[in-house]
């Protein structure tokens, strides 16, 4: 399929790929969910009303700003891989890529924007932008919305607010969240305090690929739970202090291992480093685990700064469905060890030697 | 009272059951069936002084509804409470009203008790439901008229009813 190749060659990274790559902070999402008035849920409508659904979403979202000119993708059109990947890039969710008759992603041109119909609700909006300011993707997606409301009519009660297939999400419909990288409170062992904290605040802390997904690459995942009686300019506010709060525990975290054990530190990153440059066999928890060592060494300033936005990139190029597609589906998972390796290989190889100047104590 | 094949066991003491109350709550019905006995000890003779919340306690009405409510259906879609706690997804947008005894307590609890929407309002679906309420009454109101051969006032309502209809479908609304 055309549409998916050129989709696949747009530069995709954990960051978002939109302004700068910094530290510690990867991308802010947030995501709305809407359904049309007087029609059963996608989980329990007929697959005619799914059929009708899709067709009245997609007019009415044809030309909107930011979707104009980006790509349209039926569930029933892509292989297992094709959606796959869609998965990896946080396009589309599992339940969309397993979802029947109708179901179908809508993605802006630069991938920053998707809308997902007949999931769980009928449409699912997200906007994503590269770091956690949550006022400009609110501008983004508030406007969004708003066009479309235009064209079809939502399920909304003055009193429930916007009316979702699950009551959990009933009110403003809104999931705002943000992922972080944060080797140095894994380090220091204390995620799980850190994790704790944010749940007794109202709110959920989960892995890159969302619920059950670990904490490889100390890349998490945090989102406000709540979704009635907030407004959405109250959740987000809410959820960018408590973040706020976890960035500067990881530059705390961080300050304290160097100062406490640098060498333990500059051990695990000369190691990591080493192993990106002479694998020849790499899964890619490893790899995930590896380049997360990597995306630390240059907020430490151990490798040029432009280095960063690289590996976020790199994170996502290494996943099983990337390669696999990336191959043309020719290979086994031991010959995707292989190839990640490779790759991985070719691109630190080329990279100067890490930085310990000033780091190292002197014996 | 007609005699019955099998008598229901009293949901306070479980004896058999000679009592039946109805109750409405929101747009669901409770049932309960209890003795002689207990009907006098809760005072369940004198039905305005009466509330089965009160007799039974919250929790053995919440019980009661859900006992009821598990085969009843929302009259929009036919998804049952049952169903609803199988997957966790309602059927339809009519379900929050049909199932709302049921749903109240899980919006609090899954909301930090809160119950009243504080965030953007889809203004167009607002003035929707408006219209479609005001369509609903407007055709009763006709009902009536007709009913009791006021047909200047049928008449009035005939033209408003076609004026709202317009109304909707000029701004595309009916979904």
């Amino acid at each position: 399929m055309a549409a998916f190749d050129t989709l696949f060659k747009i530069p995709t990274s954990l960051s978002a790929g939109t302004g700068p790559s910094v530290p510690i902070v990867l991308s802010a999402r947030v995501r709305l969910a809407r359904n049309l008035a007087d029609r059963p849920f996608p989980g329990w409508a007929k697959e005619a009303q799914r059929r009708d659904t899709l067709s009245q979403c997609e007019d009415a979202l044809k030309g909107l700003d930011p979707l104009n000119g980006g790509y349209t993708f039926a569930m029933s059109d892509l292989s297992e891989l094709q959606k796959q990947v869609l998965v990896e890039r946080h396009l589309i969710s599992r339940e969309l890529s397993t979802a029947g008759e109708g179901a179908a992603v809508v993605v802006s041109k630069d991938g920053s924007c998707a809308v997902m119909i007949n999931e769980e609700d009928h449409l699912r909006i997200q906007v994503l932008q590269g770091g956690i300011q949550f006022k400009k993707v609110w501008k983004t997606i508030d406007a969004l919305d708003t066009t479309i409301e235009e064209r079809l009519t939502y399920a909304f009660s003055p009193e429930l607010g916007y009316l979702t297939a699950c009551p959990t999400n009933v009110g403003t419909a809104m999931r705002a969240s943000a992922m972080f990288h944060l080797p140095g409170l894994v380090l220091a062992g204390q995620m799980e305090k850190v994790i704790r904290a944010v749940n007794q605040l109202g709110l959920t802390v989960r892995g890159l690929f969302g619920e059950g997904s670990d904490a490889t690459g100390s890349i998490f995942q945090i989102s406000n739970q709540q979704t009635l009686g907030e407004s959405e300019e109250a959740i987000m506010q809410k959820l960018t202090s408590v973040l706020q709060t976890i960035i500067e525990q990881e530059e705390n975290a961080r300050a304290r291992f160097l100062e406490a054990d640098p060498v333990k530190l500059l051990d695990k990153l000369g190691r990591a480093y080493g192993v990106l440059q002479n694998s020849f066999v790499l899964c890619s928890t490893e790899a995930m685990n590896t380049l997360s060592l990597m995306r630390l060494a240059v907020d430490l300033n151990m490798l040029p700064e432009e280095e960063r936005s690289l590996i976020d990139q790199l994170f996502i190029q290494c996943q099983p469905a990337h390669i696999q597609f990336a191959t043309d589906n020719a290979l086994d998972s031991t010959g995707r060890d292989r190839y990640r390796a490779d790759f991985l290989r070719k691109h630190f190889q080329m990279l100067p030697p890490l930085n310990f100047e000033g780091f190292v104590p002197s014996s | 009272m007609q005699p019955m094949a099998k008598s229901n066991p009293c949901k306070l003491c479980g004896k058999p059951a000679s009592v039946h109350v109805t109750q409405i709550i929101g747009n669901q019905v409770a049932k309960v069936d209890v003795c002689q006995v207990c009907a006098q000890k809760q005072g369940m003779i004198d039905p305005t002084s009466f509330s089965l919340a009160a007799a039974l306690g919250k929790q053995l009405l919440v019980e009661g509804l859900k006992m009821v409510m598990g085969q009843v259906a929302c009259s929009a879609c036919g998804c049952t409470l049952e169903q609803f706690k199988k997957v966790g997804r309602l059927g339809c947008p009519s379900c929050y009203g049909a199932f709302q005894p049921v749903l109240e307590a899980i919006l609090k609890d899954s909301h930090s008790n809160q119950s009243q929407h504080r965030g953007k309002l889809a203004t167009r679906a607002m003035a929707y439901s408006t219209f479609t309420k005001q369509l609903t009454t407007l055709e009763i109101e006709l009902k009536e008229a007709v009913a009791e051969e006021r047909f200047e006032d049928a008449a009035r309502m005939r033209d408003e009813i076609q004026a709202v209809k317009a109304t909707l479908e000029a701004s595309c609304m009916v979904a």
